[in-house]
């Protein structure tokens, strides 16, 4: 370039294709030079592109600095033309036409891809000008993408929230403190109920009343978010639009509107009756729960893993007595003994590591201080969270116990009383088929009847006493085990082969199928009383005899005397009675001749004989009334027994009747007798009299199977010896058992007897000795006569 | 004593037993006096001398006892035996300070009264 202003002016000129310009003209050139300087520098400033266009031709005249910047200086006319392609698409939808098909000071946007690949958005707006007579179209084209980005986010923020706005689950709106919404969500309308916002917004007028069950409750959220300015979960009853009641969770603000100053409330609204239905329905569950689990009589409870209590029932309320909410929380060392405690939580913490159930029995003392027995039965629960607890059971045992306890002593008491009775009980079941099984017996019953009831467990009735198959016994027993009669009671008789044992016997139900058969041995007592009555009986007898003895002796004196001194009066031989039979003129001897030719002496030895014979007896009555001691002396009762056989062996009498030498005498002495006090010639008395008898009776019978025999036995009873004289003879009945004892009781023919000599021996024994004699017998079956001499010294 | 016939005195009050037994003493060779009482035998004791005396005890009025040892108390020389139907009669303490023994009592009735004399010999001798 030249550097003189003519040279740059030209240069300028030609520039806007001035061919030639006269000199004069420069000033005002140079005028307009700087003219037009200052308006391409204004130009160049702007920021935005600048077209000027040839409107005719279209084609660009001119462009700033901004455009050649924008899209190269080449392009100029390319990004013109697609900005008009851009325009006049866009011109398409209806507008106002301007000047050239073009609105005058009309604004389009257009886009440009920029060489970098960015698009970049213009609001071209272009307007004409005529200059000279040309027009010219003058294109402002505003770079107004970063505006049109920010709308476009803008946008798209606005439809994002309107997007949650219109599907948000939770019901969103605006209200005025009156109570009228001033928008809604579709979620609110339709949690009242209402087909849209617009339904809702066009029909509820009223808050308070059309969608509150209680208008009330709208007014205390009114007032706390007056107070607050913010309330959440505001939870209560609404009401849809058909009246059915919904739970409401409401969270909202309140604020006022800047310009009217009026309350403006923006709110969101959940429904949640279900969630309340739900928790109404874990309430009602846990409440059901509580119910149960309170209902149950055993204290229950539920402890976490540092011991304190999570859940109770009333039972366990109770043991511990204290209230529910006195105990949850707490640990058990708030309620009882440290040492109880101590005990309870070792098993708590077993169970809590190892979850391994524990049943255990514990003592417990409640506040009121009452102890408690207690089983206690622990197991372990995981919740989902894996928190551990310990869930108890108590099972309160102490009245169970107390009862055990005293069932217990009860037993033993009862157990004591049979093992100690000194009757015999046997314990019977009836089986099904009928028979009657032991299963037990006490002491005393192995005593009385004389063997081990042991052996026999398990043994029918009938196998242990065979004896009472023929009886009535058994099915009576069955009767009474099965519940058909009630006790009974009989005397019964038990023989084997040793004795004769009477026994009140008494048979009662123990049980379903079960009986006890208590027998008592009365033989003893059978027999004492037949003694008493015996000795009651003979000692009136006895009584009777001596004073009729006394009385009769007198009589016989003079009976005996009499006979006695008149039979000596008619001795010839007597001087006295020789002189006295010549005084009276007749010889002795012719007095005798008389006498003796009418049987006089005959009939006075006769007198004499039967005087002699009432005096004998009247003798043997005295012994019942003789008490005698002045012979006593220890003596060997074996070697009195062993006399008396002897005395037998040689009696006269006896032997007129029978030989005593066939009938065999067996010896069963006990070895270790002790002696006895007594009068020796009585006792040999006494065996000699039961000797006779025993042969007399088998005389009379035929002998019995094996010969007749006379078993003599001695033995040692408690504090007393005993003789037993036992023949196999024909017995006796009842009838004559009773009396045998009696004086004159005889069964013997007339004149074979005296039917004393069993009285004398009574007597003997009992009132001389202070013993006891009786008899077993029964037709058939022999006669064992007992004798009971007593061992201590006599008072 | 009285000489070489010795006396004695029975003393019953059953006329047939004192009778009987008065004859056949007699025969035996006694002396005898006989009492239907205890009384009357006292009054026949103090009038004359008897060497022994056989009382029954049952007697009307003065028991046959009472008499021993009233009898005794008067005359000690006298022996005495008793003659009794009563069988529960024993010898006591003060029959015996009378001298009388057990064998001296004898039951009645006896079968021959050659029993009773003998006695009434042995204790007169």
């Amino acid at each position: 370039m030249p550097d003189t202003p003519e040279c740059d002016l030209r240069e300028k000129l030609i520039g806007f294709g001035e061919k030639s310009i006269h000199k004069s003209y420069f000033p005002q050139l140079y005028k307009r030079l700087e003219e037009l300087e200052l308006f391409h520098a204004l130009l160049d400033r702007a920021n935005d592109p600048i077209f000027l266009v040839d409107t005719n031709s279209d084609v660009v005249i001119e462009a700033n600095q901004a455009a050649y910047n924008l899209f190269g200086l080449n392009k100029v006319e390319r990004a013109w033309k697609s900005f008009m392609d851009l325009f006049g698409n866009a011109r398409q939808a209806p507008g106002r036409e301007g000047p050239g098909g073009m609105a005058e000071g009309e604004t389009r946007e257009v886009s440009h891809v920029s060489p970098s690949g960015q698009r970049v958005y213009f609001e071209l707006t272009l307007s004409t000008m005529t200059i000279s007579g040309l027009r010219y179209t003058v294109g402002v084209a505003r770079d107004i993408t970063a505006r049109k980005q920010a709308e476009e986010a803008l946008r798209e923020r606005e439809q994002q929230l309107r997007t949650l706005f219109e599907t948000a689950p939770v019901g969103i709106y605006v209200s005025t403190g009156e109570g009228r919404y001033l928008a809604s969500n579709p979620a609110n309308a339709a949690i009242h109920g209402y087909a849209g916002p617009e339904e809702l917004l066009g029909q509820v007028t009223d808050m308070a009343r059309d969608v509150y069950v209680d208008p009330e409750q709208r007014q205390i959220l009114l007032r706390r978010l007056r107070r607050e300015g913010e309330v959440k979960n505001f939870e209560c009853l609404r009401k849809k639009k058909d009246g059915s009641p919904i739970w409401v969770s409401t969270s909202a603000r309140l604020s006022r509107d800047p310009k009217t100053g009026q309350e403006i409330i923006n709110g969101f609204s959940i429904d949640f009756t279900e969630r309340r239905q739900a928790e109404q329905e874990t309430r009602e569950a846990k409440d059901f729960l509580y119910r149960i689990v309170d209902s149950i009589g055993d204290p229950i409870f539920v402890k976490d893993d540092t011991h304190r209590h999570v859940l109770v029932n009333n039972a366990l309320c109770a043991i511990i007595g204290r209230p529910r909410e006195a105990i949850l929380g707490h640990t058990d060392y708030d309620f009882f003994p440290r040492e109880e405690v101590d005990g309870f939580w070792q098993f708590d913490n077993a169970v809590l590591a190892t979850g391994a159930e524990n049943v255990t029995e514990e003592e417990l003392t409640g506040l009121s201080g009452k102890k408690h027995t207690i089983v206690t039965k622990k197991t372990r629960y995981v919740d989902v969270l894996g928190k551990r607890y310990v869930v108890g059971v108590i099972r309160d045992i102490t009245e169970r116990k107390q009862a055990e306890r005293e069932l217990e002593a009860s037993e033993e008491k009862f157990r004591s009383i049979v093992e100690s009775s000194p009757t015999a009980m046997y314990f019977y079941r009836l089986e099904a088929d009928g028979r009657l099984v032991l299963t037990g017996a006490n002491p005393a019953a192995d005593s009385t009847m004389g063997f081990a009831h042991q052996p026999l467990l398990g043994k029918t009735l009938e196998e242990i006493f065979p004896h009472l198959a023929r009886t009535h016994v058994p099915e009576l027993y069955r009767k009474v085990a099965r519940g058909e009669i009630g006790a009974q009671s009989y005397q019964g008789v038990h023989q084997d082969e040793r004795a004769t044992a009477f026994q009140d016997v008494h048979v009662f139900r123990t049980g379903p199928a079960a009986i006890t058969v208590d027998i008592l041995d009365i033989t003893e007592r059978v027999r004492l009383q037949e003694m008493m009555l015996q000795s009651e009986k003979m000692a009136s007898v006895g009584g009777l005899a001596a004073g009729m003895a006394h009385e009769i002796n007198n009589p016989l004196s003079s009976i005996l005397q009499g006979a006695q001194v008149s039979l000596m009066q008619l001795a010839p031989d007597v001087p006295a009675n020789k002189a006295a039979a010549e005084e009276c003129g007749c010889p002795i001897e012719a007095v005798r001749c008389y006498l003796e030719k009418r049987r006089v002496i005959k009939f006075l030895e006769g007198i004499q004989e039967a005087g002699r014979r009432a005096a004998q007896i009247v003798s043997s009555m005295l012994e019942f009334s003789r008490k005698s001691e002045s012979r006593r002396a220890m003596a060997d009762i074996n070697e009195i027994l062993d006399k008396s056989v002897e005395l037998a062996s040689t009696d006269y009498d006896l032997k007129k009747k029978y030989d005593f030498r066939h009938i065999a005498i067996i010896r069963e002495y006990d070895p270790g007798l002790p002696e006895v006090s007594c009068t020796r010639t009585e006792i040999e008395q006494v065996i000699l009299n039961l000797l006779k008898n025993a042969a007399q009776a088998m005389a009379e019978q035929p002998p019995p199977e094996g010969g007749p025999a006379i078993v003599l036995r001695t033995l040692r009873a408690d504090d007393s010896v005993r003789i037993e004289v036992s023949d196999n003879g024909p017995g006796m009945t009842e009838a004559v058992r009773r009396r045998i004892f009696e004086p004159f009781f005889t069964t013997k023919e007339p004149g074979q007897g005296t039917g004393l000599g069993l009285s004398v021996s009574y007597f003997i024994i009992t009132a001389n000795h202070g013993g006891t004699i009786s008899v077993e017998s029964e037709p058939g079956q022999g006669a064992r006569f007992i004798i009971d001499l007593p061992l201590g010294e006599r008072k | 004593m009285s000489g070489q016939t010795p006396s004695v005195l029975v003393i019953d009050d059953e006329e047939m037993i004192r009778e009987s037994l008065q004859v056949f003493l007699e025969a035996d060779g006694w002396a005898v006096a006989a009492a239907a009482s205890a009384e009357e035998a006292l009054e026949m004791l103090a009038a004359g001398t008897f060497d022994v005396a056989i009382v029954d005890i049952r007697l009307p009025g003065i028991s046959g006892r009472d008499f021993v040892l009233r009898a005794h108390a008067e005359r000690p020389e006298l022996r005495f035996l008793i003659f009794t139907g009563s069988t529960a009669f024993r010898l006591d303490a003060e029959l015996a300070q009378a001298g009388m023994s057990a064998g001296d009592i004898f039951a009645k009735p006896l079968d021959d009264l050659r029993v009773l004399a003998e006695a009434a010999r042995r204790v007169v001798a």
